[in-house]
């Protein structure tokens, strides 16, 4: 079960069995994700090395910060043919509670593992990217690479270093994903003492390249919840090429959820909001445990867990709804 | 007087803030070649208190987050200032449970896999008033939650605690110019909503939130204020703090 099912399952199973002594007004209020609040990820290397660094972050846009550099991370990858190895992450704030505990030594791995390498951007040639280092150059069929991008915009974006006689390549992008537009949806329930207020949310997903301290804008739409937990299905992919095609899964984007407690005049406002965080798919020195054949993520389906848990949701809102009406009834007599 | 960092009506800074140095200087140099008596001294108008350190992680390897700005282009404007006899003033805000990982103080620190020796504002500003926000997010300072030196998961900072922590930074760094700022506006009367989780609180709790600076930072001998544009409300403050707490807001 997701975690904002467990928020809601344990508040409403409170407030079902407190609710005959509960005096004071209590609401529920799903909150939203407004456009200064999300997540950033930007997928790069160290500059000219074989080091894959991944940068992430909330965004938190107050004033003239635009991130919230409390939850700055930093992850650093090595890859082979044999798979990807996590070399460990910087955290800015140690005291982040999202800051991984590692007992990873993250400037000897650097050394260890950190080569000098030219990194060369993909242009796409018919339905391939050719990948031209002047004495030797790589041609990847788009259709091996397209389902492990999260936007077929992407491939216009791919860069790549050459080592023992095989490509690696990933999308040199950042990711952001902001609140966009939300409504409160017609299905609150009240009697007077307890209401609970549901929201339909709309997520912007912009994807941006770097040009010195500048970006640009490649595309940005806005999407749906359902359409952004399928998005989030699909983890972050470096991959290798030596004519044979690998993906191998770096890290994904997940939602959690923030409870804030606010009193005032009598009543108790209980607010869940949402907010993202990276997290990584790699064991330390870890190899092929982390590959995956293009014939295994190539269809993402909306997973069944999902619509498990949206009937569980239903159902816990009937039962408060029916508990809050026995509770009028009883009222009334 | 108050030296632009954006452009106007755009959100891009005024000049490369990698480095290129002409444009503020300029612009200094045209304030300063104008004579007059009231000029005592100019404010970084950029509040962020991570501007340094995201310039390195751009310089090192080009993930650094905008805002930020080269440490020697703020190193050359306080030359300049101080060569003329004038203050150089900052009020970076500062709304962390990490307040030694900013670039308020210097320090070392990893950037891009290497140890880095980054300078802190306080090394070029005669001044420094740190915003807490407490005042516009005590939702965030209430339900934050962080690691302890421990590894054990906490929730909630209290005003207190961070200005301690502004306090023991300021003794290990040994450093006499970093102060609080007191921070306040037209809620105090009319009641709003919190920054940080856009909840609706009474003016009430806007007033006591403006009073717990006295009650925390009072032991600081400079203070900045910020009150909205309304000096009323400083002045309503001064007469809330004398009566519940028994000390003035200035």
């Amino acid at each position: 079960m997701s975690s904002f099912l467990k928020i809601m399952a344990v508040s409403l199973c409170f407030l079902i069995f407190t609710f005959p002594l509960v005096s004071s007004n209590v609401k529920i209020i799903t909150q939203g994700l407004p456009p200064t609040r999300g997540i950033h990820v930007s997928v790069g290397t160290l500059p000219n090395s074989n080091i894959i660094f991944i940068s992430t972050g909330e965004i938190d846009a107050y004033d003239d910060v635009w991130v919230n550099p409390d939850t700055e991370i930093d992850w650093y990858y090595y890859v082979d043919p044999s798979g990807v190895r996590f070399l460990g992450a910087e955290c800015y704030t140690r005291a982040y509670s999202m800051c991984p505990r590692l007992n990873l030594n993250v400037s000897e791995n650097l050394v260890r593992f950190r080569t000098k390498a030219k990194l060369v951007k993909g242009v796409p040639v018919n339905d391939s990217i050719l990948f031209n280092f002047g004495k030797s150059a790589y041609k990847v069929p788009v259709s091996e690479i397209l389902p492990y991008l999260w936007d077929k915009s992407w491939v216009e974006y791919l860069w790549g270093y050459e080592i023992n006689d095989s490509l690696i390549f990933f999308p040199r992008i950042t990711l952001e994903i902001r609140g966009a537009n939300f409504r409160y949806q017609n299905c609150s329930i009240e009697n007077g003492s307890v209401a609970v207020i549901h929201l339909i949310q709309g997520y912007n997903v912009t994807y941006y390249i770097k040009t010195s301290w500048k970006r640009s804008k490649i595309k940005s739409e806005v999407i749906d919840q359902y359409e952004l937990l399928h998005l989030l299905k699909k983890p972050i992919y470096i991959f290798f090429y030596n004519g044979t095609f690998k993906a191998f899964k770096v890290g994904g984007i997940n939602c959690r959820y923030f409870t804030v407690l606010a009193t005032a005049n009598n009543s108790t406002s209980v607010f869940i909001s949402p907010s993202f965080y990276y997290s990584n798919m790699v064991s330390p020195f870890g190899s092929a445990n982390a590959t995956y054949s293009h014939s295994k993520g190539a269809n993402v389906t909306f997973p069944r867990q999902d619509k498990h848990e949206f009937w569980l949701l239903a159902a816990i809102l009937f039962t408060v709804a029916i508990t809050c009406l026995l509770c009028r009834n009883r009222k009334n007599m | 007087m108050v030296i632009p960092y954006w452009k106007s009506y755009i959100p891009e800074p005024r000049e490369n803030p990698k480095g290129g140095n002409k444009y503020w200087l300029d612009w200094l140099n045209g304030v300063l070649s104008v004579n007059s008596s009231n000029l005592q001294g100019f404010y970084w108008s950029l509040e962020s208190a991570w501007m340094f350190v995201n310039y390195y992680k751009d310089v090192l390897c080009n993930q650094g987050q905008m805002p930020y700005v080269n440490p020697q282009t703020i190193d050359i404007l306080s030359e300049e200032i101080h060569n003329r006899g004038l203050e150089f003033i900052w009020i970076p805000h500062a709304k962390t449970y990490a307040l030694q990982n900013t670039d308020i103080w210097p320090r070392d620190y990893p950037v891009c896999g290497k140890d880095w020796s980054i300078p802190g504002g306080s090394e070029f500003f005669d001044l420094v008033f740190v915003q807490s926000n407490y005042y516009q997010c005590r939702d965030w300072y209430k339900n934050v939650q962080w690691t302890d030196e421990e590894g054990k998961v906490r929730t909630g900072l209290s005003l207190g605690e961070w200005v301690d922590m502004l306090t023991d930074i300021n003794r290990s760094k040994n450093t006499s110019n970093v102060f609080v700022e007191f921070e306040c506006d037209g809620r105090i009367l009319t009641g709003g909503d919190d920054n940080c989780s856009e909840i609706w609180h009474p003016s009430t709790e806007y007033k006591d939130r403006a009073c717990k600076y006295v009650e925390c930072s009072g032991q600081f001998i400079n203070r900045a204020y910020y009150f909205d544009t309304n000096l009323n409300n400083i002045n309503f403050m001064n007469g809330y703090c004398q009566e519940t707490l028994g000390e003035g807001y200035v």
